[in-house]
Parts: C-alpha cells; sequence; structure tokens
C-alpha cells in the first residue's frame, strides 16, 4: 500500500517526516517522498499533515513518488 | 575532494551560529543547505525575545517586522489577561534574518553552499565523508559534523541516535500571513480552547502595516484526518478575521519533547531543532537554536584546538546547552503534560484568575501557578521547577 503525496498541498514543513516511525518519508528541497519499501501503513503521517496533503495510496495505480 | 574542519548540516539560526562561530576562530568550515534560497519557505511564527538576539545576533532593523511588549491571553469564553514581558520582543522577518545569518557566516569565512543536502555520512577514523547532492560538491571530508538539520531530522539516526518523536511530542501546525487586519499593536494575542486548537494554542502575531501572522498548532495526538490544523484555522480565520486575504501560508511541525539524551557522538554534535530543543510548552525555538549553535560551535573550536574528536570531549557541548537552556526545557515538558489535558473550563477558569494579576508583575510561573491553582500535584511542580 504505501502513502501518497500530494505535492500540490504540500507545504513541506517536515512535521510527518518527523514522526514516521520507519524513517520512510523525507523532505527534500521543497517536497516529501516515500520510500514505500519502509511505509508499514500505520497512518501517523496522514494524522500528522496539518494540509491534508498525506493520502491512502489507492490499489490498482502504477505510483512514481519521485515524479508525484 | 573538499576537505574541511568542521561541515554543518542545514543553515537555519542554529546552523549559521554554528558556522559562524568556527569561521571567526579561523577553522574552515562548509555551511550546507539542502533548499535552493536559504529562509525560504518559513516555518515559524517568527517571534523572538529580544535577549537572544543581543546576545548573539545583534538587532538589525532590515529583518525585524514588529516590536511588542507583552501577550493578551485569551481563554475560549473570551476572557483575557495581559502579560507585560520583561523584555522586549520581536517579531521577525525569518526569511531575511536567516539570510543574513547565513550570510554573515559566510562573510566570516564559511563556505556556503545551496542545493547541498547531505544525503549520507560514511564515519572514517578521524574524519567523516560526507555525501551531498549538490552538483560540484558530492563529497567533502570533514573532522567534525554539526547536524542542524531541523525538524524532520534525518542525519542523526544515520549516526545511531534516534529523533523520531511520539506523537503526544509534536505539535503540527499551520499558520497564514494574513493582511488587512486590525489587531492589538505592540502585543501578541495567543487563545487557548479545545474547540480553537485541541492541546496547543492559536496565535497572532503582529507584523506591521495591518498584518499578522495567524496560526495554531494542535498536539500530534489529536490531530486527524480531516480534522487537521488547516480545518481548525480555517474555522479560526472565518470567525476571527473574515474578510482577511491570505498572503502567505506557512506549515510547520514545533517539538513538544524534552531535548535529545544525546546530542553528541564521536565526532558530531547535533543543534537546533533537530536536537529537539524548542520550548515544549511555548513552541519558542529561535533563541535555544541559536544558543546551541554558538556553544557547539565553541566545543568544536577547543576540540580542534585539542587535536581531539572523541564523545566524550564533544559531551561538553550537551552539558553547556543543559546548563544554560536545556534544564528549562526539561521543565517544561513536565508541566506541559498536565498542560495539554485541561479542559476548556479549566483555561477559563485560568484566565479569570490571571486576569486578576498585576500585567507587569504576571510571569510564566505566575500564569502557571494560576492554571493549576486547585491541583497540588502540579502546583508544587511548578514550584519546585521554577523556584528550586
Amino acid at each position: 500500500m504505501a502513502v501518497r503525496i500530494d505535492h500540490g498541498r504540500c507545504c513541506s514543513c517536515g512535521g510527518c517526516v518527523a514522526v514516521c516511525p520507519r524513517g520512510a518519508l523525507e523532505l527534500k528541497a521543497l517536497y516529501v517522498i516515500v520510500n514505500e519499501k519502509l511505509c508499514n501503513d500505520c497512518a501517523l503521517c496522514l494524522r500528522a499533515c496539518p494540509v491534508g496533503a498525506i493520502l491512502p495510496e489507492a490499489p490498482g495505480i502504477r505510483r512514481n513518488d519521485e515524479i508525484r | 575532494m573538499k576537505y574541511v574542519d568542521v561541515l554543518v548540516a542545514g543553515a537555519g539560526p542554529a546552523g549559521s551560529q554554528a558556522a559562524l562561530t568556527v569561521a571567526q576562530a579561523g577553522y574552515s568550515v562548509a555551511l550546507l543547505e539542502k533548499r535552493p534560497e536559504v529562509g525560504q519557505p518559513v516555518r515559524c511564527a517568527e517571534g523572538v525575545s529580544e535577549k537572544w538576539l543581543l546576545k548573539h545576533t545583534g538587532v538589525e532593523k532590515t529583518w525585524i517586522d514588529a516590536e511588542v511588549k507583552g501577550a493578551v491571553l485569551r481563554s475560549p469564553d473570551g476572557n483575557k489577561a495581559v502579560m507585560e514581558y520583561a523584555e522586549k520582543g520581536y517579531i521577525l522577518n525569518r526569511a531575511r534574518f536567516d539570510r543574513y545569518l547565513a550570510w554573515r557566516a559566510a562573510d566570516s569565512g564559511a563556505f556556503l553552499l545551496t542545493c547541498a543536502a547531505v544525503t549520507k555520512i560514511d564515519p572514517c577514523e578521524e574524519f567523516f565523508i560526507v555525501k551531498t547532492q549538490h552538483s560540484t560538491h558530492q563529497e567533502i571530508r570533514a573532522t567534525l559534523l554539526i547536524l542542524a538539520d531541523g525538524i524532520e531530522s534525518r542525519l542523526a539516526p544515520q549516526l545511531g541516535i534516534p529523533t523520531v518523536l511520539k506523537p503526544h511530542d509534536i505539535e503540527f501546525c499551520l499558520q497564514y500571513t494574513l493582511g488587512g487586519i486590525a489587531y492589538d499593536e505592540g502585543y501578541v494575542e495567543m487563545i487557548g480552547g479545545n474547540e480553537i486548537a485541541p492541546g496547543g494554542y492559536a496565535w497572532i502575531f503582529p507584523k506591521g502595516e495591518k498584518k499578522a501572522n495567524v496560526g495554531l498548532g494542535l498536539l500530534g495526538g489529536r490531530s486527524l484526518p480531516g480534522l487537521n490544523a488547516q480545518f481548525f484555522l480555517d474555522r479560526f480565520v472565518a470567525r476571527r478575521f473574515p474578510d482577511a486575504s491570505i498572503i502567505r501560508t506557512v506549515a510547520g511541525a514545533v517539538s513538544a519533547s524534552e531535548p535529545l539524551n544525546k546530542m553528541c557522538g564521536e565526532g558530531f554534535m547535533i543543534v537546533g531543532d533537530a536536537a529537539r530543543l524548542a520550548n515544549p510548552l511555548t513552541g519558542a525555538g529561535i533563541g535555544n537554536a541559536l544558543e546551541s549553535g554558538t556553544l557547539a560551535g565553541q566545543t568544536a573550536v577547543r576540540a580542534l584546538a585539542a587535536g581531539k574528536r572523541n564523545k566524550e570531549f564533544l559531551e561538553d557541548y550537551q552539558h553547556d546547552l543543559m546548563k544554560s537552556v536545556g534544564h528549562v526545557s526539561k521543565k517544561f515538558y513536565r508541566i506541559k503534560e498536565p498542560f495539554v489535558k485541561f479542559s476548556d473550563t479549566d483555561i477559563n477558569r485560568m484566565i479569570q484568575v490571571a486576569s486578576q494579576i498585576d500585567p507587569s508583575r504576571m510571569t510564566v510561573a505566575g500564569l502557571l501557578e494560576a492554571a493549576f491553582k486547585e491541583n497540588k500535584a502540579v502546583l508544587s511542580l511548578i514550584r519546585k521547577a521554577f523556584f528550586s
């Protein structure tokens, strides 16, 4: 599963990165990326995001986190 | 490969201050910022007490937006108490402030690079090999490392120091800089209440010219998808400033935890937000960041002069820091725990009691005493924390 970051909404605050217990999130210069191999769907980041930019990944949709 | 005595990762106030201190002592230092521009985007409510500026940076008009002399504390039922600050406060222009500090470090001899995220740290016997995303300087060798990579702190875990924050030890914040609004000139305003900002508070920080930073923070455990900081801020702004323009949107997260247990190791030190140094009750972090950057820089200079880089030597930094500001954060953390459990009735009563106190005599300790008037256990904790 893993999560999806809406880069149109993300304000790059880094709060989700600070609480991710698996180190699966990383704040690049201006956006957050997900390492889906590390994500275990705990959803702490979904609750953390102040602007609702983290969404549960929809099944069946191809992921490309670096581009998204 | 470039070789430096000290590499500082992150050019916020803590990192720039550390780099300045090292550069001024004549050692070579690289100051790496992952973002394309130092200071942007801002992640801060921008308030700071004058004492920290006088101690570390001086006061420059170019990066001060407004002066404040006190705080108006408002309860959910609309009552207010006024606190006159013993020291003046400033609302900064953080983008300019951060640029000023980074440039001041560079002007003193630090080698400043933007677009230079640190990706990997390889510890060797006598130095680190630091891999970066910079196009030219992809590897830098450094004797000492100062990690100033902010709230997201991804570098310390690489060196064996966990920095993950539990949801009840972080505040998730959102802030709008609003234009064309009226507020109390010269005062910051803080508004409590679980309907307004669960486990946190809302703030109005004047920026001059009818502009203000209006924001709020939610305690991690109380933020939910759909009921996040944006939901609460939009509701607050719609009620209080329905016609205001939103000039800027700032998201941020502030640790509400104790400082890290371990702030250093073989060859490295951790400073600022990365060391979880923000005040766990108020969220204030700039002063502690400046202080930690300076102290880490001073320890680095002593270590280089002595030719040492072992953990025991660098522990001086942690010791100095805990003595100067760290112990205050620890005290506030113990008070934060009961404070975030406050009901709206508790907050109303606290402001009611505090409104009877002479504003020029009110202190944070006095306010907390008012807050926990009927809770003997917490009251004794406050007295111990502030008066012993």
